[in-house]
C-alpha cells in the first residue's frame, strides 16, 4: 500500500467518507450547472458511497486491526498537526484498543445503513447518502480524536447530518423528533465543552501529551484538581451531558421520539454506532478526568445505572412492537455498558468495550431482520406477526440466533461482554452483580416471549400464510453479520488481547485504589507486584 | 492424572455437536431434505462415536488409581492474557469417576433415544414435523449435556448449563405450531434462565471464597483440592442483616436449590414440566430422564463439600424434595393424560433424588438418577407405544385392554412399574429407593429424619397406587378405544422400538448390580467385600447404618409399596365399583362442590362401559393450575404488564413537557446530591 496512506491512515479513514460525499455533491452541482436537466445518476451515488465506505472498512481492518501492535499500551498510529491556530486546535488522532473496535464497528455499519436505505428510501437519496457519509466522518473523528477540541468539532459535525436525516426522512412528527434530538445532543456537547474548558489550564486541549513535548495531556494528569471548581462539578457536567447523549434514564425521553420517527436505516445507524459516542466518552473523558469524584460515588452510580438496566429490560418485556422492543433493549444494553465502565475494573471495562461491539453487531442483524419483515408485511406490531416459523423458517432461524445473542447466551458475542461486566461489577459490590443477574434473566424472559410471539405458535393472520421466506441475498447478508457474532463468541481472544492493554493503561492513568471486596476480604487483581513489574516493563517509555 | 492425548475428551461433546451442525446447516440454510436413512446414520454415528470415546475413557480410568482423571485442555476461551485476570473461562475437559458415570448414562441414554426416535418419527404426520430438525435438536442437546458433565472450569460448566436450557427449549418446543406446547417450552426456558442466574451467583461465591477473585482459571478440581473450609466464611453482616448469620455455603446451597428447582421442576414449579409434556415422546424421554434430572444432581455430587458445610439449610433442600415427591405422586393418581401422568412421576422421582442430595449421599442421588433414567425411559417408551396405537390419544379413559394386543409392551410396562414401585429386589428402582432411605436414616445433618422417612414411604405407596391405575386403565379391563381405530390393527411396534425397550428392560435388572446394598449382597452372594461398586468407583464412604435398621427400612418400603399396589389391584382389577360406590356416597352426602369427587366417565362410543377414575376436581385444578401458576407466573406477568406495560410506558410516549421534566428532575437530583450529601 502507498506509504503516505499507511502513514496517514487514520486521517484517510476519517476524511474519506466525507470527502467522497463532497466530491459527489460538487460533481452533481457542476453537472446541474452545465444543464439543469442533468444530474449525477442515482445509481452512481449509491455505488460511489458503497465503494467509499467499503474502502474505509477494508482500510480499517487491514491497517488497524491486523497491524495492531499488541505490545503497545497507549495510542498508536498517532498523527499530530496544528490545525486551527487561533483556538489551539490540533489535528491529533490516534487509535488504541478501546477506540479500535468502535472504529471497526462504524466502518462495518455504514455500508449496511446504505444497503437498507437503498431498499426502503423513496425520495432524494442523494442528500441522504451525503448526510450519512458526513456523519460517518464525524463519528470516526470522535472515536479517533486525541484532542478535545477536535473531538467536539467532530461531534458537532455528526449532529447536523443526523438532524437533517431525521428531519427530512423521518415519520409524520419528524420535525419535533429532530428538534428534541438536536437539543439533547447539543446540550450534551455544550456541557462537555464547559467541563473541558474548566479542566483545561493552557492553550491546548490535547488529551495526551504531544510527542516530543514535555507537557502532559489532559488525561495524563491523574484527574483534574482545580481550585475553583471541584472535580465533582466537572463530573456532574460530564455525566449530565453524556447521560443526555447515551441516553440514560431519566434523560432518555428524546430517544423515544427519534426511535418512532426515524427511518429504519437511521435507527440502525443511531443504535449501532451513534449512541456509542456517549459510552465511549464515558471511558475516554470521565474516567481519567474525574477519577477521585467518580470513585467516591462509584457504588451509588453503579446501583443507579444497574437499576436503570433492570427497568429498561422490564419495559422491553412489555413492548408489542418489534422496533420499540429493540429500542428498549438498546437502552438496557447501554445501561449495562455504563455499569461496566463505572466499575473502573479491568474486567468490567474490557467487558464494556466488548458489549459495545456486541450491541452494534447484534443491532445490525436485528435491523436487517426488521427490514426483511417490514418489507413483506408493512407492519412491525407483534400481534400481526404470529407464527412466522411456518411460512418463513429461515427467517425464524436467523432471528433465533440473533435473539440468543441479545439474551447473552453462549457461545455468542453477547455472552462474553455480559459475563465480564458481571464479574467486574460483582467485585465492586455484590448488589450490583445481583442487579445484573436480575436484568439478564428478565431480558432473556422478555426476548424469549417476543420470539415465541413472533415465530412460534399457529400462523396468527391470514396475510402471514403466503409470506415468502428470505431470499438468497438476504440470507447472505445475515450470514455475513452472524459470522462475527458467532466467531467472536467462540474466540474472543484476539479482541481481548487488543482491548486489555488499553484498559490497563487507562486504569493506570486513573490510579484507582485497590478494590476491597464487598463480600469478603480478598486480594486485588491489580495488587500483584509481579504483574505490575511486568506491565511496567512492557510499557513504552 | 493421565494425559488425554490417547482419548481426546473434546471429541465426546464435539461429535454430537458436529452432527447437529451438519443437520442444522442442511435444514436451516440449504433447505434440503435428507432421507431417513441419512438422518439416522448421522445421528447414530455422532452419538455412537461419542459413546465409543466415553467407553474408551472409562476403561482407561479403570486402570488409574482412585481419584485419577483424564484432562484435555483445549485452550483459553475468554481471556486476553494481558490483564491479571488473564483467563476467565478455560476450555478444559475433565474425565473423572463422576464424569465417567454421567457420560455413560447420557451417551447410552442418547443412543437408545435416537434409535427409538428413528422408529417413531415416521409416524409423525403433523405439519410442523421435521425428522432432521428433530435429530439436530437431539444431537445438540446431547452435546450440551456432555459438556456440562465434562467441563472442568466452573464458568465453562455454567455456559454449557445455559446451552442445555436452550436446547431443552428447542426439544420440548419441537412442534412449534402448537401454541400450548411452544408456550410451555418457552416458559420452562425463561424460568430456567432465572435458575441459571442463581447458579452463576452461587459459582461466583464459591470461587470467590475458595480461590479469591483474581478471575484466573477456576476448575472444579482446583476448588476441591483447595481448602473447602473457606466456604464456611460468614457473609458480610450488612449484606445479610436481618436474616441471621449466613455462611457462603448456606447461601450457595440455597442458590443451587433455586437453580435445581427451575431446572428439575421441583415444587413450586413442577407444573411447568407437566405442561410441556405434549412434546414428542423421544423428547420427553431425553428431557425427563436426562436433561432436567442430571444437571442438578450432578452439581450436588460435584460439590458435596458445599452441601456438607451448609447444614442449616439442608433441611430446606430435603423438604423441598420430599414435598415435591409426595405432591407429584398424588397427581400421578389423578391425572388422566398418560404423558402428563408420567411427567408428574418424573417430578416425584426427582424429588426423591433431591432428598438423597440433602442427606449428602451423592452416590444414592446418582443411582436414583440412573434408576430413573432406565425405568422411566422404559415406561415412557411403553406409554409412547400405547399412545401411538390409539391414534395419538393420551386419555386413559380412551384406552383399556390394550395389553391383550400389545403383550410385549405390557411385559415392559410391568417391569418398569414394579421397578419404580421398588417391590422386587434386584431391580434398579428397589435398590435406589432403599439407598435413599439408608442415606436419610444415617445422615447426621438432616433434621426431622423420621418425618422424611415417613414421607418417602407414603410417597412410595401413593406412587404404586397411581402406577397400578395406569396399568389397569391402559392395559386391562374393557376396551374403550374410539371406534375409528381398528382393533385388529393394534399390535406391538417393530424392532426399532422393541429393541430399545428390551435393552432398558434388561438394564432394569442388570443395572441393579452396580449399586447393590451390602445387606442384599451378604444375603444373596458370598464373600462380597464391596457390593456397591458405584460407591466404590466414585470414592464415596460406605453407609454407616446398622444392618437391622437397614432391613427395617427395606421392610418399610416394601410394605408401603405393596400397600399401594394391593390397593390399586383391589380397586381397579377386582372391585372397580367399590371405589366408585364409596366415594360417590361420600361425595353425595358431604359436598356437591366436587372436592375429591369421583365420577364415572361415560365413553360415547361405548355407553355401557364406565371407567373408574378419580376425577381431578375443581379445587385441585385450582391448586395446580390456578394457585401455583398464579403465584409464580401470572402475578409476575400481570405486574410487569400493568406497571411497566401500561402506566410507565405511557410516560415514555414522549411529550416535550415530560421530557423537559425528566431532565429537570435529573438535574435537581444531581445538584441536590452534590450540594447536600457530598458536602457532608
Amino acid at each position: 500500500m502507498n506509504e503516505w496512506v499507511t502513514d496517514h491512515v487514520l486521517s484517510v479513514i476519517i476524511v474519506l467518507p466525507g470527502l467522497s460525499a463532497l466530491l459527489m455533491m460538487v460533481s452533481s452541482g457542476l453537472i446541474s450547472v452545465l444543464n439543469p436537466a442533468w444530474s449525477l445518476p442515482e445509481r452512481l451515488w449509491w455505488w460511489g458511497a458503497l465503494i467509499a465506505t467499503s474502502m474505509v472498512c477494508g482500510l480499517a481492518f487491514s491497517e488497524l486491526f491486523f497491524d495492531f501492535d499488541l505490545e503497545a499500551f497507549g495510542p498508536q498510529r498517532v498523527e499530530v498537526k496544528s490545525w486551527i491556530s487561533v483556538g489551539g486546535v490540533l489535528w491529533f488522532v490516534g487509535v488504541d484498543g478501546i477506540s479500535l473496535f468502535l472504529v471497526l464497528l462504524t466502518t462495518v455499519t455504514v455500508p449496511w445503513v446504505l444497503i437498507i436505505a437503498r431498499r426502503q428510501l423513496q425520495r432524494d437519496p442523494q442528500s441522504f447518502i451525503a448526510c450519512v457519509l458526513l456523519s460517518e466522518t464525524g463519528i470516526l473523528g470522535v472515536f479517533l480524536a486525541l484532542d478535545a477540541a477536535l473531538l467536539l468539532l467532530a461531534w458537532q459535525l455528526t449532529l447536523l447530518p443526523l438532524f437533517l436525516l431525521l428531519g427530512r426522512w423521518g415519520g409524520p412528527r419528524r420535525a419535533r423528533a429532530a428538534i428534541r434530538f438536536s437539543i439533547a445532543w447539543g446540550l450534551g456537547s455544550m456541557l462537555i465543552l464547559w467541563a473541558l474548558g474548566v479542566v483545561s489550564t493552557g492553550d491546548s486541549l490535547a488529551l495526551y501529551g504531544l510527542p516530543g513535548l514535555e507537557e502532559v495531556g489532559l488525561l495524563e494528569r491523574g484527574g483534574f484538581r482545580g481550585e475553583s471548581v471541584s472535580q465533582g462539578w466537572v463530573l456532574a457536567a460530564l455525566l449530565l451531558g453524556l447521560g443526555l447523549t447515551i441516553p440514560i434514564f431519566p434523560l432518555h425521553a428524546w430517544f423515544s421520539d427519534v426511535d418512532r420517527e426515524a427511518p429504519l436505516a437511521l435507527s440502525l445507524f443511531l443504535n449501532a454506532v451513534g449512541l456509542k459516542i456517549g459510552t465511549y466518552l464515558l471511558i475516554r473523558l470521565v474516567l481519567p478526568l474525574c477519577p477521585d469524584a467518580l470513585e467516591s460515588v462509584r457504588t451509588e452510580l453503579l446501583f443507579c445505572v444497574g437499576s436503570v438496566m433492570v427497568y429498561a429490560f422490564l419495559l422491553m418485556s412489555t413492548q408489542d412492537n418489534f422496533r420499540r422492543l429493540v429500542a428498549w433493549w438498546t437502552l438496557a444494553q447501554l445501561a449495562l455498558i455504563s455499569v461496566g465502565i463505572f466499575s473502573m475494573e479491568v474486567r468490567g471495562l474490557t467487558g464494556a468495550v466488548v458489549a459495545m461491539l456486541s450491541h452494534g453487531l447484534t443491532s445490525i442483524a436485528l435491523f436487517l431482520l426488521i427490514g426483511d419483515i417490514f418489507e413483506r408485511r408493512k407492519t412491525l406490531a407483534l400481534s400481526e406477526l404470529g407464527g412466522l416459523a411456518r411460512p418463513m423458517p429461515v427467517f425464524s432461524i436467523f432471528l433465533a440466533v440473533v435473539i440468543f445473542c441479545a439474551m447473552g447466551l453462549p457461545p455468542l458475542i453477547g455472552f462474553v461482554g455480559q459475563l465480564m461486566i458481571f464479574l467486574g461489577s460483582t467485585s465492586i459490590h455484590w448488589g450490583v452483580g445481583s442487579l445484573i443477574l436480575v436484568g439478564w434473566a428478565i431480558g432473556s424472559g422478555g426476548l424469549a416471549r417476543f420470539y415465541r410471539r413472533i415465530a412460534l405458535g399457529p400462523v396468527s393472520q391470514p396475510e402471514n400464510r403466503g409470506l415468502i421466506d428470505l431470499r438468497f441475498r438476504e440470507r447472505l447478508s445475515l450470514v455475513v453479520m452472524l459470522i462475527p457474532i458467532v466467531w467472536i463468541g467462540i474466540q474472543p481472544g484476539p479482541l481481548l488481547r487488543r482491548i486489555e492493554p488499553s484498559v490497563l493503561e487507562l486504569l493506570r492513568l486513573v490510579e484507582v485504589e485497590p478494590v476491597d471486596s464487598a463480600i469478603f476480604s480478598r486480594r486485588d487483581p491489580m495488587d500483584t507486584q509481579d504483574h505490575r513489574d511486568e506491565l511496567d516493563h512492557r510499557r513504552p517509555v | 492424572m493421565m494425559d488425554a492425548s490417547i482419548i481426546p475428551l473434546r471429541w465426546i461433546p464435539a461429535f454430537p455437536l458436529l452432527g447437529a451442525l451438519v443437520l442444522g446447516v442442511v435444514t436451516g440454510l440449504l433447505r434440503r431434505e435428507l432421507s431417513p436413512r441419512w438422518i439416522g446414520s448421522l445421528g447414530l454415528f455422532s452419538a455412537g462415536s461419542s459413546m465409543g470415546l466415553v467407553l474408551l475413557g472409562f476403561f482407561a480410568l479403570l486402570g488409574e488409581p482412585r481419584g485419577g482423571a483424564l484432562v484435555d485442555r483445549v485452550g483459553t476461551w475468554i481471556g486476553g492474557g494481558v490483564a491479571p485476570a488473564a483467563t476467565i473461562i478455560d476450555f478444559t475437559f475433565r474425565f473423572d469417576a463422576l464424569s465417567a458415570v454421567m457420560c455413560l448414562l447420557i451417551s447410552a441414554g442418547g443412543m437408545i433415544s435416537i434409535i427409538y426416535a428413528l422408529g417413531t418419527q415416521q409416524a409423525d404426520q403433523r405439519d410442523d414435523r421435521g425428522a432432521q430438525r428433530f435429530m439436530g435438536f437431539i444431537c445438540i442437546s446431547l452435546a450440551m449435556m456432555l459438556a456440562v458433565v465434562l467441563a472442568d472450569d466452573v464458568f465453562f460448566f455454567w455456559a454449557a448449563w445455559c446451552g442445555l436450557g436452550v436446547s431443552t427449549w428447542w426439544l420440548l418446543g419441537f412442534w412449534y405450531a402448537d401454541p400450548a406446547q411452544s408456550r410451555a417450552a418457552s416458559t420452562l426456558f425463561v424460568l430456567g434462565r432465572f435458575g441459571d442466574m442463581a447458579l452463576l451467583a452461587a459459582l461466583v461465591l464459591i470461587v470467590d471464597a475458595i480461590l479469591g477473585s483474581d478471575g484466573t482459571f477456576a476448575g472444579f478440581a482446583q476448588i476441591q483440592s483447595a481448602e473447602p473450609s473457606l466456604i464456611q466464611k460468614t457473609l458480610d453482616p450488612v449484606l445479610m442483616s436481618g436474616i441471621g448469620e449466613w455462611t457462603v455455603a448456606d447461601v450457595c446451597v440455597v442458590l443451587i436449590l433455586v437453580a435445581g428447582v427451575t431446572k428439575a421442576s421441583l415444587l413450586p414449579l413442577s407444573r411447568f414440566m407437566v405442561a410441556g409434556s405434549t412434546a414428542p415422546v423421544t423428547a420427553l424421554i431425553l428431557v425427563q430422564t436426562l436433561f432436567t434430572a442430571v444437571p442438578f444432581i450432578y452439581l450436588g455430587a460435584r460439590l458435596p463439600f458445599v452441601f456438607s458445610q451448609a447444614q442449616s439449610v439442608l433441611g430446606l433442600v430435603g423438604w423441598v424434595g420430599a414435598m415435591t415427591a409426595l405432591v407429584a405422586a398424588i397427581f400421578v393418581c389423578l391425572e388422566k393424560d398418560v404423558l402428563r401422568l408420567l411427567a408428574w412421576l418424573t417430578v416425584s422421582q426427582l424429588g426423591l433424588a433431591s432428598i438423597a442430595l440433602a442427606a449428602i449421599d451423592e452416590t444414592a442421588a446418582i443411582f436414583q438418577l440412573i434408576a430413573h433414567a432406565v425405568q422411566k425411559g422404559l415406561l415412557l417408551m411403553a406409554v409412547g407405544v400405547m399412545v401411538s396405537v390409539v391414534g395419538g390419544r393420551r386419555d386413559l379413559p380412551r384406552m383399556g385392554n390394550l395389553g391383550s394386543r400389545i403383550w410385549r409392551t405390557r411385559i415392559n410396562t410391568w417391569i418398569a412399574t414394579l421397578s419404580i414401585c421398588g417391590i422386587i429386589p434386584l431391580t434398579v428402582g428397589s435398590f435406589a429407593i432403599e439407598q435413599i432411605l439408608f442415606a436419610v436414616a444415617s445422615s447426621e445433618a438432616l433434621p426431622a429424619q423420621d418425618w422424611l422417612i415417613w414421607t418417602i414411604l407414603v410417597t412410595m405407596a401413593v406412587t404404586s397406587f397411581g402406577l397400578m391405575r395406569l396399568v389397569y386403565s391402559a392395559l386391562y379391563g374393557a376396551t374403550r378405544i374410539p371406534s375409528s381405530i381398528r382393533w385388529s390393527g393394534i399390535e406391538d411396534p417393530g424392532p426399532m422400538i422393541l429393541w430399545p425397550m428390551g435393552i432398558l428392560a434388561a438394564a432394569t435388572f442388570v443395572g441393579s448390580l452396580i449399586a447393590t446394598p451390602q445387606i442384599w449382597a451378604d444375603l444373596l452372594f458370598t464373600d462380597v467385600q464391596e457390593a456397591n461398586s458405584l460407591r466404590f468407583f466414585l470414592g464415596a464412604d460406605p453407609v454407616e447404618l446398622a444392618a437391622d435398621r437397614q432391613w427395617g427400612l427395606v421392610a418399610g418400603v416394601t410394605a408401603s409399596s405393596l400397600f399401594g399396589l394391593v390397593a390399586g389391584v383391589t380397586l381397579y382389577f377386582y372391585r372397580p365399583n367399590a371405589l366408585m360406590l364409596t366415594i360417590s356416597r361420600w361425595s353425595d352426602s358431604s359436598s356437591r362442590s366436587g372436592w375429591w369427587m369421583a365420577r364415572r366417565q361415560r365413553v360415547p362410543s361405548h355407553p355401557r362401559v364406565a371407567v373408574p377414575t378419580l376425577g381431578r376436581t375443581n379445587r385441585l385444578r385450582s391448586f395446580e393450575e390456578g394457585f401455583i401458576e398464579s403465584i409464580t407466573l401470572r402475578f409476575g406477568s400481570w405486574l410487569i404488564q400493568s406497571v411497566f406495560g401500561r402506566a410507565i410506558r405511557r410516560l415514555h410516549e414522549g411529550h416535550l413537557v415530560q421530557s423537559l421534566l425528566s431532565v429537570a428532575i435529573a438535574l435537581m437530583i444531581i445538584l441536590a446530591y452534590f450540594l447536600t450529601l457530598r458536602a457532608d
